[in-house]
């Protein structure tokens, strides 16, 4: 075992932290800053760009429609990649191997890439709404996460337990949902927040379908700076993080409490 | 509990190689009956097409006379228990052993008296409120064996489900099995590769090889009078000696090369003679028939005996001796065959 007290160890250790560490909380501190600039050393201390979020319109519906696109491509990723998984995993499929890179591929292609892709032909040339074009675009984006974790765990599943219950007298539908489900819970979970975290985070396939329409928190954030250079950004990019770790925690919660459990 | 009957059973995965050919063999009313074969025989695919896991590629299995073959697994009223337990890890021991209540909609309070009563049954009582990965193998093998009884199964199969557990605790959970077998009049269905404990426990054994039925008897005839030599290796019978072709002089007379064997069964048309080893006597001083020479050329120390390899005119013999005195390599001895224990194999 790895001496704990290991000097050049926790010397390395708390550089990298701190190198990961050091822009949020560089971006924390100019968020209070009074001046209407993102410098530092802060002069003085406030509250007021936190307060100017809210008077910027943008940021409010981005919020609202990242919010929404978020939950819908990650709902509608895991309701398709979830029984694609099961497919994969539980019938001898042929050419399964290759249905397995298909649903992966969307990580192999640059995301601005998918995102032209998609503008070009689903929104220009099939002329669907923006909406459902970005949702799409989103679902690609969650669909490799739900894949990749899901057949993790469906793989470690003893499949004799689904056995089991189809002996006790659970019909194969009914089975998945009491048996298969609750054991890939964790996964589940976990997929779930990928994707959402990612489909929130992202701007490389919003960007092309943001506009007069349709206005997405990432696309807009940027949009601001672009304008101004003022310290409400760094506002938002907390509020943001928060969020963010609001979530982590509250799914931590979640996983954790089965873990005691098991 | 109930009859079961399986009618020229075949299963075929590739519609070419068939993993089972024909078998058919029935298991009366609380009769407790195993399959014995190495891995590879088909005795897991017989065992999951009765389940209904898995379909059959033609023939019938029938429960008291009405053919089931159709009906699908979850509409069979059986009870399985697996070699991997397979134990449902989101639930309780007590919600383990209800599933099968539950999914038949029956009343809560019904279902927690009638579970409280076989966690009582198999000892399970103080463990109800944990989940499977707080339990042993042994306590997880009994939650599995709890769940498949508390539906009162037509038919119990069991998919070698002590190969799991260690030496010791084999025997006690077959002692367990056996006693509720008997308590509950249960018909049994049980699946091995392990010759001893399934003689130890069964009314009958079925000896597969190679997806079809060797041998169904009782333990003590196949122990005594195995049909065929596959069957007679697998459970202990090491001495096997060629007869010559057509050399039956009166059906208990044969000829192996010069000498003249006496059997006290019909070999008419035996292809080849059987002994076990621990029926070979060395240096009988009053034999009169199947004696011939030989010459120890390896031992072996068993404990409670020696096993010597003898080389004789009729081949290597393994012999097994219960006797303090220890003989050496290199000894001349005689070999008597007696000719009660000496069985003839046609195939």
């Amino acid at each position: 075992m790895l001496d704990r007290r290991n000097k050049t160890l926790t010397t390395i250790s708390i550089l990298i932290l701190a190198l990961i560490m050091l822009p949020l909380v560089l971006v924390v501190i100019t968020s209070f800053n009074n001046e209407s600039s993102i410098s530092l050393p802060i002069k003085g201390f406030t509250f007021s760009w936190y307060a100017n979020i809210f008077q910027e319109p943008d940021f409010i519906t981005g919020f609202e429609t990242s919010l929404v696109v978020a939950l819908i491509a990650s709902g509608l990723a895991l309701l398709i990649g979830i029984p694609a998984v099961y497919a994969l995993t539980r019938y001898h499929l042929q050419h399964a191997s290759w249905f397995q890179s298909f649903f992966l591929s969307p990580t192999l292609i640059p995301e601005i890439v998918i995102g032209f892709a998609l503008y070009q032909a689903v929104v220009i040339n099939l002329r669907t709404p923006v909406f459902i074009s970005l949702i799409i675009g989103h679902f690609l984006l969650c669909l490799p996460y739900v894949i990749r974790l899901i057949t993790a765990s469906m793989l470690l599943m003893d499949s004799h337990i689904e056995e089991a219950g189809w002996i006790c007298g659970c019909s194969p539908q009914k089975g998945f949902f009491l048996i298969v489900l609750p054991n890939i819970k964790t996964s589940i979970i976990a997929a779930f927040m990928m994707c959402f975290i990612n489909s929130f985070n992202n701007i490389p396939i919003s960007l092309f379908m943001n506009g007069p329409s349709i206005t997405m928190l990432p696309p807009a954030i940027l949009n601001y700076l672009q304008n101004n250079y003022d310290p409400t950004v760094s506002a938002i990019s907390v509020l943001l993080m928060v969020f963010t770790a609001l979530m982590m925690f509250l799914v931590e919660k979640a996983i954790g409490i089965k873990k005691i459990t098991e | 509990m109930a009859d079961l009957e399986v009618q020229n059973l075949a299963k075929s995965y590739d519609g070419k190689t068939k993993v089972l050919k024909d078998i058919s063999f029935s298991v009366k009313n609380g009769e407790f009956v195993s399959i014995l074969g190495p891995s590879g025989c088909g005795k897991t695919t017989t065992l999951r097409i009765i389940a209904g896991l898995i379909p059959e590629t033609s023939g019938q299995v029938l429960v008291d006379n009405k053919d089931i073959t159709k009906v699908p697994v979850y509409k069979r009223n059986f009870g399985m228990v697996f070699q991997s337990y397979a134990l449902f890890p989101h639930l309780s021991v007590f919600e383990n052993v209800a599933f099968g209540l539950k999914t038949r909609k029956i009343a809560k309070s019904e279902i927690k008296e009638k579970v409280a009563a076989m966690l009582e049954l198999t000892g399970l009582s103080d463990l109800a409120d944990k989940f499977p990965a707080q339990l042993s193998g042994g306590q997880q093998q009994r939650v599995s064996l709890a769940r498949a009884l508390i539906i009162d199964p037509e038919l119990l199969l069991m998919d070698e489900p002590l190969s799991n557990l260690d030496a010791k605790l084999r025997l006690k959970m077959r002692e367990e099995i056996c006693r509720l077998q008997k308590k509950m009049k249960m018909t049994v269905l049980f699946v091995t590769h392990d010759q001893q404990e399934c003689f130890a426990i069964s009314d009958k054994v079925l000896i597969m090889k190679q997806g079809h039925i060797d041998q169904f008897d009782t333990p003590q005839t196949i122990f005594h009078h195995p049909r065929t030599e596959y069957v007679a290796r697998f459970i202990g019978y090491d001495n096997f000696v060629p007869v010559s072709p057509n050399s039956c002089q009166d059906n208990y007379h044969v000829k192996a090369g010069e000498t003249v064997l006496t059997t006290t069964e019909d070999c008419l048309n035996a292809k080849v003679l059987t002994i076990r080893p621990e029926n070979i006597v060395l240096d009988l001083k009053e034999a009169t028939q199947n004696t011939f020479d030989g010459k120890i050329i390896n031992r072996e120390y068993l404990g409670q005996s020696f096993k010597y390899t003898v080389e004789s005119k009729l081949g290597e013999f393994k012999v097994e001796e219960a006797r303090q005195k220890m003989r050496s390599s290199g000894d001349e001895v005689t070999l008597t065959l007696p000719a009660k224990h000496l069985h003839p194999l046609s195939e």
